[in-house]
């Protein structure tokens, strides 16, 4: 990085910044400072929506995803749409008729208090903690490749998030959040062009998709029905439609996006404009990836792509080894591109063959490294394509992508950070004192408590090193209560003869279950979200009856 | 309180875009699956 970098990247994300404070610094009252005064747009809602999803890790690890696995990951949000249509028809308008700040509030409506903040509490946990990885995620990535300090980065981003978000509320992430989709798109444009354009002297757009397909990373839909195999368009159309009814439905950090909307209308067609959009833009990302690996397919290949790992190895005892691994890799990158130039159809197997060799190696020398270092960063598929910016990217070019990197990681925080302090407010504090009205002081409580959050946040980031696979570990605690969340939710919205009492006790036994397998059994996590909706719904439909039935 | 049915504002306008949501995702599927055999 050079002061070019420098200049583009702190202009751009001062800008941002600085733009949502000054635009939205004034909030009166709780309605303008939670709810944005619900007078956003569809496309302001759908821009909202989009970036709140999109964290930094979704342009860090996807093209890598890519790189290494192909397109199937596109499989994951075909359910999306069909979340969002049932989310639009359904709980839009609940969410407008009843007035409601969160999600939380139409339980009470539909149930009771306890129901309400049973429901409330799951989430602060779940969110509470993601929030932490939301900002830790990419700091550790761009301090390792960078060597920036890495409690400076959570620091640095958490900070910058708090400014804006404190400020201006609902209304300075929603404006923000334009801004910073507009950056990633852009710079997500400009890179897929200048992968195109270096690849242009050895083959030209379709024959690179050509090179792909030879190592199977084209295949993007996989009709077989096999449980053991992650990404089918048969798990990505139930799964999918799960996890997008939950995430979308349930989750105070997007349902806040739309009920920003200044009607019914416009929170509509800004949810309908994720349903169009979002599988494009996955699969626009995740080519990009692809098109990486064949940029690797004719240049020069690092065994690792964290320059850290290479390092850790060859300044250790098992250098030797690593030299090995090393010359061994780089002889089959040559044979590889000698054969990249000719007839690729006829080379097919030969092609597939050294493919598999490489990424053999590059596993065997992420475990010498592992030897060496047990905290050693080896997932490989984070640093892809951060390398290849780094690598061949122009001077301000890479300060734009990394602005793209740190925006989407503020978008998804501040959406965070602000929902967190919503549910605190609203679900909690207004909620249980004896005056329920807006008083005086709470437009300056809710800032207080977006501040907590903000540091509980960065606090959770700067200990993040101390636990073992965190980002799996969140991904454990959200399957964890997303399920009975959801559970709660459906029964709220379809099951009309469910009652408050065998909700609240069919959750307190769906959770008790759930955590109890997570203990004692070896089921896969993501099956949680599943286990614990089913158990919900079943168990409160079947209570209800018997209680009517009594 | 009961479950809740649908607004019924514009009710035939929203049903033409769900179902317009709905047939470009199959459209998009049929595309993809299209591409995985062309470039396999």
């Amino acid at each position: 990085m050079n002061s070019t970098d420098w200049i583009v990247l702190l202009s751009t994300l001062g800008f941002i910044v600085g733009y949502g404070t000054w635009r939205t610094f004034r909030q009166h009252d709780l309605n303008s400072y939670l709810r944005g005064g619900q007078d956003a747009n569809w496309a302001t809602v759908g821009l909202s929506v989009m970036a709140t999803q999109a964290s930094a890790i979704t342009f860090l690890s996807t093209p890598g995803q890519a790189f290494e696995s192909g397109m199937g990951f596109l499989q994951f949000y075909f359910g999306l749409p069909l979340a969002l249509v049932i989310l639009s028809v359904t709980f839009i308008p609940m969410f407008y008729k009843l007035n409601v700040y969160t999600a939380y509030e139409y339980l009470e409506e539909r149930f009771d208090l306890n129901t309400r903040l049973l429901t409330a509490f799951l989430f602060l946990v779940q969110r509470g903690l993601a929030a932490g990885i939301t900002i830790y995620a990419p700091a550790i990535v761009l301090s390792t490749v960078l060597g920036w300090d890495l409690n400076t980065m959570n620091i640095l981003i958490g900070a910058l998030v708090i400014i804006y978000t404190v400020s201006g509320g609902t209304k300075a992430v929603s404006i923000t959040q334009k801004w910073q989709m507009a950056v990633i798109m852009g710079g997500m444009f400009y890179a897929f062009y200048m992968l195109i354009d270096h690849l242009s002297p050895h083959v030209d757009f379709l024959q690179a998709l050509h090179v792909a397909g030879v190592h199977g990373k084209m295949e993007v839909v996989n009709f077989e029905i096999d449980v053991n195999q992650r990404y089918t368009i048969w798990s990505g159309l139930t799964g999918g439609l799960f996890l997008a009814l939950s995430y979308f439905g349930t989750d105070q950090s997007q349902v806040q996006r739309y009920i920003s909307g200044s009607n019914i209308r416009q929170s509509r067609m800004g949810l309908m404009f994720n349903a169009i959009l979002k599988i494009p833009m996955q699969f626009f990302i995740l080519l990009t990836g692809v098109l990486v690996f064949v940029f690797y397919q004719y240049m020069e290949r690092p065994i690792h792509f964290n320059e850290q790992v290479v390092e850790t190895v060859m300044q250790s005892d098992l250098k030797e080894e690593g030299s090995d691994m090393i010359a061994k890799f780089n002889v089959l990158q040559s044979e590889k591109q000698a054969l990249m130039e000719s007839d690729l159809e006829a080379n097919r197997a030969e092609l597939q063959s050294i493919e598999k060799q490489q990424v053999a190696l590059n596993e065997e020398f992420g475990e010498l490294a592992l030897q060496v270092e047990p905290d050693a960063e080896t997932k490989d598929a984070d640093y892809v394509f951060i390398r290849w910016i780094l690598d061949n990217l122009p001077h301000g070019a890479i300060g734009l992508l990394l602005a793209v990197i740190l925006s989407a990681a503020m978008s998804s925080t501040a959406g965070e950070l602000n929902a967190l302090a919503t549910t605190t407010m609203n679900d909690f504090i207004r909620r249980l004192r004896k005056d329920r009205s807006e008083q005086k002081g709470d437009v300056f409580r809710s800032k207080m408590i977006t501040v907590l959050w903000g540091v509980l946040a960065i606090s959770f980031a700067l200990s993040a090193r101390l636990v073992d696979n965190l980002i799996e570990l969140v991904n454990i605690l959200g399957s964890l209560f997303y399920g009975t969340i959801l559970g709660i939710f459906i029964c709220a919205f379809y099951i009309k003869r469910v009652d408050h009492r065998s909700v609240l006790l069919a959750a307190v036994v769906a959770e008790a279950s759930v955590l109890t397998l997570f203990f004692t059994s070896d089921i896969g996590f993501l099956w949680f979200n599943a286990i614990g909706c089913a158990i919900v719904v079943i168990f409160a439909h079947t209570m209800s009856f018997v209680r009517r039935s009594a | 309180m009961e479950a809740p049915n649908d607004s019924g504002i514009n009710q035939e306008k929203w049903t033409t875009t769900y179902l317009f949501v709905l047939g470009f995702l199959l459209i998009q599927i049929l595309a993809y699956a299209w591409i995985s055999s062309y470039f396999s």
